[in-house]
């Protein structure tokens, strides 16, 4: 049998291949750990009641990355790319931040009418379906009169539909800025 | 590797072949995606998103890519450059990528001086087959168990029970060049808003893709050894050189004079010095051809037939 030698051109191969793949693998650990807190995305079923209950959103602005904390602090993002109607019938879906006093901008792409105004999906989704193409981001600006508190903002989304004004589903929202006291 | 009146004379055609790439991926222009989407009727924005080949390559081992091409066919274009990879190299990399393309082209203007160069000295394919299974694991683990949509992740929304136990994710999205590209393509054509959010992912990826692996890495092309669809079209290149029929970067060493040109121009640190001649790494090769109109030789081609250098 003959004997397996291990060139220098094999241990560095290796080195490398294994420097890459830690790498990358820490990469995805940071990826699971900031997405709790950064451009955090959820899903949205509606009506509740039917598929899977809305989890409750908490952001820890003090969990998010030291980057981001320190070049650009005073923004927050929240981020959907799923919308489903788990009912029988159509509805029209309306979105609604509950109790936001702060300034927010909807950065709304989807492949289905948006109106911006009312903030609602002017045509009807039917049951079993997800908005195609969608992907909304909130992007919150932290006032400086915010800044200070340790509760930035505490409401939630509201999904209505959009014709009949009735409550289909909410998704609480905290986001919580004890850090701000220090920075602010 | 300068971008001089010479450089762009004898590769005008890639040359015009990076503008094409933003015009046919990158908004406002967009032209592919703008026409998939008109052809289906969406009103989505055909951003460069739309065409996301991290996230494409990502499905395509965890399967869900099969049935996600029938409701977004605009996904076929990541396959199709596969495709492309295996007869004729990586020609989507080399002279369309809007991603690779602007940083090879920053690159270009900076002093030699301030690059880092490493080039003919590192096996790239190491990195890049290291980096690339780092990629789908998380993925393809993520996969095990039943699922549940989760809080957090964009990019692997429904995480099975061992993903969560692990605490990974994917890292498609956290880290992404495209959105940086679209993001300052759209504010520099108007949407001053699209620079105002930065995330932890968003500014490691700047950092690394514009900076040190762009415009001060010796090619820039330091994205690419990071990216999926890259990674992939290498390998598949790879094997389609070992058959007569497909195209490839030929190097004849019998006219070779081992002057280093090729190696003085190749973006993607491809040649490798080898004895009295050179060796090119079809594990990263992107058939730019821009060592083969430098060559004054005419030791390098791009044409079919067997390989006349041992590829390394
Ligand atoms: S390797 Fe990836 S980033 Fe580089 S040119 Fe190819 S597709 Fe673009
Ligand atoms: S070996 Fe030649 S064709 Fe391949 S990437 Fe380098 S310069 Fe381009």
């Amino acid at each position: 049998m003959p004997a397996f030698k291990i060139t220098k051109a094999t241990k560095i191969f290796s080195i490398l291949f294994i420097g890459a793949l830690c790498l990358t693998l820490g990469g995805s650990l940071y990826s699971a750990h900031l997405a709790k807190s950064e451009i955090l995305h959820f899903w949205i079923f509606f009506p509740s009641g039917r598929g899977p209950p809305p989890t409750p959103i908490q952001i820890n602005v003090n969990e998010q990355g030291s980057l981001k904390r320190i070049l650009n602090p005073w923004t927050i993002a929240l981020s959907t790319h799923w919308i489903i109607n788990t009912d029988h019938q159509p509805h029209k879906v309306q979105l609604e931040l509950v109790n936001c006093t702060i300034p927010v901008e909807w950065e709304v792409n989807a492949g289905f009418p948006w109106d911006p105004d009312t903030k609602t999906f002017t045509e009807p989704l039917d049951p079993g379906e997800g908005i195609p193409y969608l992907g909304i981001d909130w992007i919150i600006f932290v006032p400086e009169n915010v800044r200070g508190q340790e509760v930035w903002y505490d409401g939630g989304l509201a999904v209505n539909d959009g014709d009949t004004g009735e409550r289909l589903s909410f998704i609480p929202i905290t986001i919580y800025g004890g850090w701000g006291l220090n920075l602010g | 590797m300068k971008l001089n009146l010479e450089t762009l004379k004898r590769n005008k055609w890639r040359y015009l072949g990076f503008i094409f790439g933003f015009l046919f991926f990158v908004y406002p222009f967009a032209a592919i995606p703008r026409i998939i989407y008109f052809l289906q009727g969406s009103l989505a924005a055909p951003t460069l998103h739309s065409v996301c080949y991290r996230m494409t390559v990502e499905w395509m081992f965890t399967g869900r890519y099969w049935t996600t091409i029938i409701v977004q066919p605009i996904r076929l274009l990541a396959l199709i450059a596969i495709v492309v990879a295996f007869f004729f190299g990586p020609l989507f990399c080399g002279w369309l990528c809007p991603i690779g393309s602007l940083t090879e082209s920053l690159s270009r203007l900076t002093p030699r001086r301030l690059k880092i160069d490493f080039s003919g000295k590192v096996s790239l394919g190491a990195i890049r087959y290291g980096f690339f299974i780092g990629f789908l694991l998380p993925a393809i683990l993520g996969m095990i168990g039943p699922a549940t949509p989760v809080l957090g992740s964009c990019c692997a929304p429904e995480a099975s029970s061992v993903a969560e136990t692990l605490g990974i994710a994917g890292i498609c999205c956290r880290y992404c060049a495209a959105s940086s590209v679209q993001n300052i393509v759209d504010f520099l054509t108007g949407n001053f808003a699209a620079l105002t959010y930065w995330h932890t992912g968003g500014i490691i990826t700047m950092v690394f893709w514009l900076f040190i692996g762009g415009i001060f890495l010796f090619g820039g092309r330091g994205w690419c050894w990071v990216c999926p669809l890259g990674v992939l079209s290498n390998a598949v290149h790879y094997i389609g050189t070992k058959l007569g029929f497909t195209y490839k970067v030929k190097h004849d060493p019998t006219k070779c004079k081992d002057c280093g040109q090729c190696r003085g121009v190749c973006p993607s640190w491809a040649i490798k010095p080898a004895e009295k001649s050179v060796s090119i790494d079809r594990h990263a090769c992107t058939v730019c051809k821009e060592c083969v109109t430098a060559c004054s030789s005419g030791a390098l081609t791009y044409s079919r037939g067997h390989e006349d250098v041992k590829a390394s």
